[in-house]
């Protein structure tokens, strides 16, 4: 991605087309601006600096002859000392296995027909277009709803509302295809409406009813986060028949 | 065009938004701002940040994809200069969005003073509230001398989950007696995405981030006292 070259004249020019008045009223609230801009003497940055380095001196104690000090001079000589800094050092260093945080996940948040939200996780899914063009694929179940070209190659887009009967919004002019991928496997899914981004835990997931294992779980009770992995291994997706 | 304020005095409102951080979202909101504006009235972009020039940049590629339409967008290399511009564009326009520098220099101070309504956008970092804190000794510098300043902080990157977030607004508004926007800007990917295309997020499939700059250009013309026709 190559910056713009900032022409200074280009968007001058532009500006100076636009002027239709050219006089000039000495508006109050500008002259103020300028008194205040120019009258910097009182609070000068540097006078600021000034005060912020002496408050910092006086914070570490260096009272009003500031001192130098370097950082190698407040290592401790003893070995005794060292050694439980080196001891301290690794103990940071070691990763924290058991953290009271919650680990969140991120995920989009969409809509399929008229009221269902559904998430996928944001590690599966690659890129969102809109949903110009799918091309048909005769002699395939409902479920596909048929083929993109992205960006060379030529990709299988479910429709996810045939996996879980979601109604069709009958008002709805556009779509998107959210690209996913796990592993090798790529597909798109269409869906209706994108809603956000946010995040869940993934401990904190209900499991569903009647799981058909498309679904890693539902989050806050109303959004199903897919299971992205299943649905684009799933047997029942593979086509391999041939007609005589 | 459908261009419909009740500017009386045909002088045009000035949103300044200076943050002394680099990277706290200035010319996220300026340009998105200035875009949405851009819909319903003329506006002026004026970039200050040079020779960083996000602002500027993407409005070259704005005006590239022949996005402009009501919007006009230029620099300002110092605070005189700044002033001249703002001088002569308020004559002509509804709006002037001034993206500040992020230094306090003279150009930072007259851009309090001249605007009606300062942004002041802040991410949920200690680095950001800090650099906030040496912008508020200026603005308490103004109040001493009797000048009306109206800054507000914005909260940008704001993840509502998050209770790093709530902890660092309740330090802003105990430690920083400084008013705070109900809007905010999220943390997504949507600002990054269109600001890289000349675009803003109304123009892009992210409508919770057009709910969020909209739901900002409300609020902001409510503090200004404007009446505008809203977008059906």
């Amino acid at each position: 991605m190559t910056k713009p070259k900032k022409g200074k004249q280009d968007s001058t020019q532009k500006i100076s087309a636009s002027i239709r008045k050219p006089s000039l009223s000495t508006s109050k609230k500008l002259d103020q601006a300028l008194e205040f801009a120019q009258r910097n003497e009182s609070l000068t940055s540097q006078s600021t600096t000034n005060t912020k380095q002496e408050k910092i001196n006086k914070h570490l104690g260096a009272h009003s002859k500031p001192q130098t000090i370097y950082a190698q001079s407040l290592i401790p000589n003893s070995s005794k000392e060292q050694a439980i800094l080196r001891q301290r050092a690794k103990l940071i260093a070691q990763k924290d296995t058991d953290q009271d945080e919650e680990i969140y996940e991120q995920y989009i948040r969409f809509k399929l027909g008229l009221t269902e939200l559904y998430g996928i996780p944001y590690q599966y899914a690659e890129k969102i277009l809109p949903a110009a063009k799918v091309t048909q694929v005769p002699c395939t179940p409902p479920i596909i709803a048929g083929i993109v070209n992205y960006r060379g190659e030529l990709l299988t887009v479910l429709d996810l509302k045939q996996i879980f009967g979601a109604k069709q919004d009958d008002n709805l002019n556009e779509s998107w295809i959210i690209i996913v991928k796990a592993g090798t496997a790529k597909a798109g899914l269409i869906i209706d409406e994108i809603e956000d981004n946010d995040e869940f835990v993934p401990a904190k997931l209900t499991s569903p009813l009647g799981n058909n294992g498309y679904i890693q779980g539902v989050h806050a009770g109303k959004v199903v986060i897919l299971n992205i992995g299943s649905i684009l291994t799933d047997s029942s997706l593979q086509i391999d028949e041939s007609v005589n | 065009m459908p261009t419909s304020t009740t500017n009386s005095e045909n002088e045009a409102k000035i949103i300044g938004i200076i943050q002394l951080k680099g990277g706290a979202g200035r010319s996220t909101i300026a340009t998105n701002l200035s875009a949405a504006l851009s819909q319903r009235a003329t506006v002026a972009l004026i970039d200050c940040d040079l020779p960083q020039g996000t602002s500027a940049s993407w409005g070259i590629l704005r005006d590239e994809n022949n996005h402009l339409g009501n919007l006009s967008v230029t620099t300002a290399l110092d605070h005189q200069a700044l002033i001249k511009k703002v001088q002569a564009l308020s004559r002509t326009h509804d709006f002037i969005i001034i993206d500040g520098p992020p230094r306090i220099a003279e150009m930072t101070r007259a851009i309090l003073v001249m605007s009606n309504l300062c942004l002041l956008p802040l991410g949920t970092s200690a680095a950001e509230v800090w650099a906030l804190s040496d912008l508020f000794a200026t603005i308490t510098e103004a109040k001493q001398k009797n000048i009306h300043i109206d800054a507000r902080v914005i909260w940008n990157r704001y993840r509502k989950q998050t209770r790093s977030a709530r902890e660092m607004i309740d330090a802003v508004h105990d430690e920083l007696d400084l008013p705070q926007l109900q809007s905010y800007l999220g943390f997504r990917v949507a600002y990054s995405d269109v600001l890289a295309r000349g675009l803003w997020v109304g123009e892009w499939h992210d409508p919770i981030a057009k709910k969020e700059i909209n739901a900002l250009v409300t609020e902001l013309l409510t503090v200004l006292g404007i009446n505008m026709v809203t977008e059906s």
